[in-house]
């Protein structure tokens, strides 16, 4: 039995499948929330683009043009997103809050107005991205797996890890994106124009959310189903979260929330007795991921102070998510 | 700090109770014609009748007793967990499982009901409402710990509880599932456990529990210690903090109740509306709706009950609508997604408006 649940399949799932969408959308999320932006709209941003994806690429029987219009939706919602919490310093939570619920709304609104199908949009002529292998290192011992046959988005997820960790640690971008996180009023004294840095950043993040979004229609699973980001957007926050906002730790933690869900599937797919609850594997890896996560940040500031806090800070009170709050 | 709070009405203090309640009830209803306008203009694009739909939706549910006590009956659950999210979101803490909270408390309560059936009727039915408060107030509970002490953030903790909360309880109905009856859903619970239907109604007498639960958050908020702490903490943790308030504890404490209500929505959709749990439970979305709910209220305990109404008219008028019209049910979850973004562009504005008329030299990030 547990041979079948981690054997290597699972690796290769872990690697390549289930993190691909978490790698996407925590990048996305770590360039909005290291410029200071609490940008939970993730969750709909992947589900807007699945679905134009999905749809445009059906209806012109064109993959590329499909890929362009996830990304292109995830953009336009960004900007709404962007223009009402930012713009108008409407609260960003309760901005984002109404984001994801428009994104399940509209999607099955629209499904059920163009395709009279509320649940499902799966034409059988739905072009989708092609499966590759990297020669040589497809015959890997172990991990040969994860390098044959997966979705080329994986392996362009992967390629993300090193162009984020350029991007924000080696290009101006980078450090105006970073200083205007940590501190946005010094930011703005030597000169850094803080709205616009936040503007780029969110739409780094929608772009990065939109390849994901694609991947989650018109990769491997091929078509849209109702509410199909299932909260996945909402772990690869998680995800950014554990691997304390950095690229590389973002990226292991979503290979380790991928895990979870390679085993859950592996678990499903070998009938193990309760394999509903096999489902909620991933979400109890993310309660338990952010559980550490928040641990260790406590720990840290607690040796920095050199004493045992007789009282919360500020910061372990507030995560102070509202960074741009004007007055 | 920009806080939640901005949500609430500011209340002068010579302000009396009648006005500032009415108040609170007439302000959601100008963001609702706005988004059921531009929900006009989509059954326009579907080619459809908007007059006529909207006649249905809006009109056709006041005109009998019928369809009007139908309206009374969905917003019981709403009420219920507006107020779970209200109590959270009023600190701050922005509790986003109700929906986990509630599935689990129902089905708790199922199981109440089939074990200790019995019971006589007096003490079963308090007993298994409580029943439900708890599986909803463990749940939000441990969400609400990590946020107090370990400052993990609860929007994607409580969502992810919920998640699971979900599995669970489709674990256990589902055919082979350690409490399933027939076809997905437990067995029916004993009529001692069952609201009374009001007439031949689906409306039931479980609509007392929102209405002492609406008295009951209003006097939390409004005339206790802790309601007090929950304001200062929702507008300012580190004024709350140095004032003196046990901060970690309050938002744990609201995570509690707000766990409590949602798991006793729960238990009144089981004993009132559906008499067992199934897992068709989680379709009508009770608490993702509170969400929405507990925002176009602002966070005001009376305010809730009119969006939970104005909620719950949209609901029934959705039905006529559908049996009466050929327009796409579907719209209305587009409305209702545009009467949030609404409200929170509402509030954005008043509170630009308000800084222009103080015309203290801003302090600007940017």
């Amino acid at each position: 039995m547990w041979h079948e649940i981690f054997n290597s399949q699972l690796i290769a799932e872990a690697f390549g499948a289930a993190a691909t969408i978490f790698i996407f959308g925590g990048l996305g999320y770590l360039f909005t929330d290291r410029a200071g932006v609490f940008n939970i709209t993730i969750e709909g941003l992947l589900l807007f683009s699945a679905f134009f994806a999905a749809v445009v690429a059906g209806v012109t029987n064109n993959l590329l043009l499909g890929i362009a219009a996830g990304i292109a939706s995830s953009i336009v919602v960004s900007i709404i997103f962007f223009a009402i919490s930012i713009g108008l310093k409407a609260d960003i939570i309760v901005v984002g809050i109404a984001i994801n619920l428009l994104a399940s709304s509209t999607t099955v609104f629209l499904l059920n107005h163009w395709f009279g199908n509320e649940g499902l949009y799966q034409p059988a002529n739905l072009p989708t991205i092609p499966n590759a292998s990297i020669p040589l290192l497809d015959r890997l011992p172990v991990l040969g797996p994860t390098f044959s046959d997966q979705s080329l988005f994986s392996y362009l997820a992967w390629l993300m890890v090193p162009a984020c960790v350029v991007l924000l640690y080696h290009t101006p971008l980078g450090l105006r994106i970073r200083s205007v996180g940590e501190n946005p009023e010094a930011a703005a004294t030597v000169g850094i124009n803080v709205v616009r840095t936040q503007f780029t950043a969110i739409i780094i993040c929608a772009i990065l959310s939109g390849l994901g979004g694609c991947y989650l229609s018109i990769g491997p699973l091929s078509g849209f189903n109702r509410d199909m980001s299932a909260g996945q957007g909402w772990i690869a926050l998680a995800a950014e979260t554990l691997g304390a906002g950095t690229p590389i730790g973002t990226f292991v933690s979503a290979v380790f929330f991928g895990a979870a869900q390679g085993m859950a599937s592996n678990m499903q797919a070998v009938g193990i007795g309760a394999s509903g609850i096999a489902h909620s594997i991933p979400y109890a890896a993310t309660v338990i991921g952010l559980a550490v996560a928040s641990r260790r940040e406590y720990i840290r500031r607690r040796m920095r102070r050199g004493r045992t806090p007789t009282a919360p800070t500020e910061a372990e009170v507030a995560p102070a998510p509202q960074v741009l709050s004007g007055g | 700090m920009e806080s939640i709070e901005e949500l609430a009405p500011q209340k002068p203090s010579g302000e009396s109770f009648l006005v500032a309640s009415l108040k609170a009830a007439v302000r959601p209803i100008g963001v609702v014609a706005l988004a059921l306008l531009i929900g006009m203009g989509i059954i326009l694009y579907t080619q459809e009748n908007p007059f006529i739909a909207y006649q249905n939706l809006l009109i056709a549910p006041f005109q009998s007793w019928d369809t009007f006590s139908n309206v009374l009956f969905y917003a019981i659950p709403l009420v219920l967990t507006g107020l779970a999210t209200l109590v959270s979101f009023r600190a701050n803490v922005f509790n986003i499982g109700t929906e986990g909270q509630l599935q689990l408390g129902a089905l708790v309560t199922a199981w109440g009901a089939l074990t200790f059936s019995g019971l006589p009727a007096v003490v079963l039915v308090p007993f298994i409402i409580a029943l439900g408060a708890l599986a909803g107030m463990i749940w939000s509970g441990i969400a609400g710990w990590m946020r107090a002490y370990l400052g993990a953030t609860e929007l994607v903790s409580t969502l992810m509880m919920s998640y699971i909360a979900i599995d669970i309880t489709t674990y256990f109905v589902t055919p082979g599932g350690p409490l399933a009856g027939p076809g997905g859903a437990t067995n029916l619970i004993p009529l001692k456990a069952q609201f009374p239907t009001i007439g031949n109604e689906l409306l039931h007498w479980g609509i007392i529990v929102p209405i002492l639960a609406v008295i009951a958050v209003y006097l939390l908020l409004y005339r206790t210690p802790l309601g007090y702490e929950i304001r200062m903490v929702g507008a300012n943790p580190s004024f709350a903090l140095f004032g003196g308030v046990p901060v970690p504890r309050v938002i744990l404490a609201t995570s509690l109740i707000t766990g409590i209500l949602a798991g006793v929505a729960g238990a009144v959709q089981v004993m009132g509306f559906a008499h067992q749990y199934a897992t068709s439970f989680t379709d009508p979305q009770w608490g993702w709706t509170g969400v929405t709910v507990a925002l176009l209220a602002r966070l005001e305990p009376i305010g809730v009950v009119v969006a939970a109404l104005l909620y719950a008219l949209l609901e029934e008028g959705t039905q006529l609508m559908q049996n009466n019209t050929n327009v796409d049910h579907n719209i209305i979850g587009v409305v209702q997604g545009l009467i949030i973004l609404f409200v929170t562009a509402q509030i954005a504005v008043a509170w630009l408006r308000r800084r222009r008329a103080s015309a203290t030299p801003a302090v600007e990030a940017a």
